[in-house]
């Protein structure tokens, strides 16, 4: 395609200009992280000195959203332990569905392909109500393994679904010679199929604790006390009332946003892939 | 015989999840929205009547209203830019790598975190209205409600463009260079062959993004909850904000299942296209 040179030029302009409303926010979530406290409100761009003190006091203080006692650190644990246990659930479970929609001709088959589709698809906010019954009539209330649970619904169809593609990626000569050696289906998935697939499932888990992690509204409608939250509603927490500590509050929507974006930006190309089969909700 | 067990049992414990927590819901959430909302006790039958309630107070219509405009610019907006983005950064040219891992980050950033950074920068006295001040120029209420709207679609734009952006690089990276080569050899314009090559070749990928981005966009809660709860007043109140202030804001929660119930049919049809879409496209 030829171009002219300004036109070019335009372009260019254009993503730079992109790149820099990008920044914006990120600008001043940083900004404000690392300025003084008395600095908040002096209607500075940039900050008059540089200081760790907002996430010292979240690690090391207890008064980060005007509940005493609880560290920000309870909140992040907290957030880790449900992604973990959702992301190691759902990676059990979705590999062998994923295998067996791949490899397996069976009845139904397609039925359960798009079954497993639709949930992947399905806004949460439809099913949230009755949820809370559900959960409720367990006896879950106000318990991380009531969020842990329900993250299975945004986590499980995913994984699955990107399990079963990358199965189908996998040659089938590989496993057959195994079976003809008089390996059943679960050796054959255990010993020769899930060595070689090592990258398909670490990404698949990977992703999985991403839209884990993103989730706001099920530890909404889960949780009630403060030493329970996760971390977006212990955010959501900080930001609520008339006296909020901007500096904390954005040291705190730093520290949440770690995670994903590291795993994100060292993953990008992996990322592409799994992209069709469906990724983190945006 | 036993082969025909083993692949039922290993696809169960998905069907299982999926069933009790997606499908059994849906029918506990009709059932929910055709009896009264009353806590506690044998929950009597009414009908339709919460159904009746959510459109005499116009609520729900009013909800349905704002999730169309909501959707739709938010949609467009991040196609264009997404779009536009994506084919720059597909000719090379200085720092352009840098350039797209830097517009890529917005997407790695969680929804509730980035309602988080957008509270400061569009509060009154924050980041935006002081930037401008710098410049000379009186504060906006970007969360009053004239802007409120605009403000959360700025927001869903921002955090969702790079997707569009990355979909559409990996689609363009597929169309084989051949095609444009022989374009160029037939006298093909940049125009034309942006025309004749690339839309077609990124038919079905657009097509899948733009409606899976839809229905997320539809269904979206935390951007808009945590920026401006569905306020000020009902300026920015979606369906998904409805459901959870009818449910848990004023503790009805059959109200809260009618009015989930009642916009389903709104995006039904989307999910549908898309399911068989996306079937489609893993086939081949």
């Amino acid at each position: 395609m030829r171009i002219g040179r300004w036109s070019r030029a335009a372009q260019v302009a254009f993503v730079v200009g992109l790149a820099l409303v990008v920044a914006l926010p990120l600008y001043w979530a940083v900004s404000l992280a690392v300025r003084p406290g008395s600095d908040v409100y002096a209607k500075r761009i940039v900050p008059s000195s540089f200081t760790l003190q907002n996430f010292q006091e979240l690690v090391f203080g207890r008064d980060w959203a005007g509940f005493k006692g609880v560290s920000f650190v309870v909140p992040l644990k907290n957030s880790l332990l449900v992604a973990l246990a959702a992301t190691a659930f759902s990676v059990a479970i979705s590999t062998f569905a994923g295998y067996a929609l791949a490899r397996f001709s069976f009845r139904g088959r397609e039925l359960v392909s798009s079954y497993i589709l639709l949930a992947y698809i399905f806004p949460p906010f439809v099913l949230v109500v009755s949820l809370f019954r559900l959960i409720s009539s367990l006896g879950l209330h106000d318990s991380l393994a009531a969020v842990t649970l329900l993250h299975l619904i945004i986590v499980v169809p995913y994984c699955t679904w990107m399990l079963r593609g990358y199965f189908l990626s996998v040659p089938r000569s590989l496993e057959e010679s195994a079976l003809i050696d008089g390996c059943t289906h679960l050796g054959a998935l255990l010993r020769v199929v899930l060595p070689v697939s090592a990258p398909g499932v670490a990404s698949a888990a990977i992703f999985s604790f991403t839209l884990s992690w993103q989730d706001m509204l099920f530890s909404m409608i889960s949780l009630e006390s403060h030493e329970k939250f996760t971390m977006p509603i212990a955010l959501l927490a900080m930001a609520m009332g008339d006296l909020v500590q901007w500096g904390k509050l954005m040291a705190g929507a730093l520290i949440s946003i770690a995670p994903p974006a590291i795993i994100y930006l060292l993953l990008q190309r992996w990322i592409v892939g799994g992209l069709m089969a469906g990724s983190v909700k945006g | 015989m036993k082969r025909q067990i083993v692949p039922y049992l290993w696809v169960a414990p998905v069907v299982g999840v999926i069933s009790v927590f997606m499908l059994f819901p849906l029918f506990q959430a009709v059932w929910d929205s055709l009896h009264a909302g009353s806590a506690g006790g044998q929950k009597a039958f009414v009908g339709l009547r919460n159904f009746q309630e959510l459109m005499a107070t116009g609520a729900f219509p009013g909800a349905v209203y704002r999730t169309l405009v909501f959707t739709l610019w938010a949609s467009v907006l991040k196609l264009a830019i997404g779009g536009a983005a994506a084919l720059i950064l597909n000719r090379p040219f200085r720092g352009r790598n840098l350039l797209r891992s830097w517009l890529f980050i917005p997407w790695t950033i969680p929804l509730f975190a980035g309602g988080i950074l957008f509270l400061w920068l569009l509060r009154t006295s924050g980041g935006l209205n002081l930037m401008l001040e710098h410049l000379g120029i009186f504060p906006v209420f970007w969360l009053g409600p004239d802007r409120a709207m605009q403000s959360i679609i700025f927001l869903n734009v921002w955090k969702g463009f790079p997707f569009f952006m990355i979909t559409i690089l990996a689609g363009l990276q597929v169309i084989p260079r051949e095609l444009y080569e022989a374009a160029e050899i037939d006298g093909a314009t940049g125009a034309q062959q942006f025309r004749y090559v690339t839309l077609p070749g990124l038919r079905d990928v657009i097509l899948i993004a733009t409606l899976l981005s839809t229905v997320w966009t539809f269904a979206q809660f935390e951007n808009i909850y945590v920026l401006t709860r569905g306020g000020p007043g009902t300026a920015t109140e979606t369906l998904s904000i409805l459901v959870y202030k009818l449910a848990f804001g004023m503790f009805n929660l059959s109200l809260g299942s009618a009015a989930a119930v009642l916009s389903l049919p709104l995006f039904l049809f989307f999910i549908y296209w898309l399911v068989k879409l996306v079937r489609k496209e893993s086939e081949t």
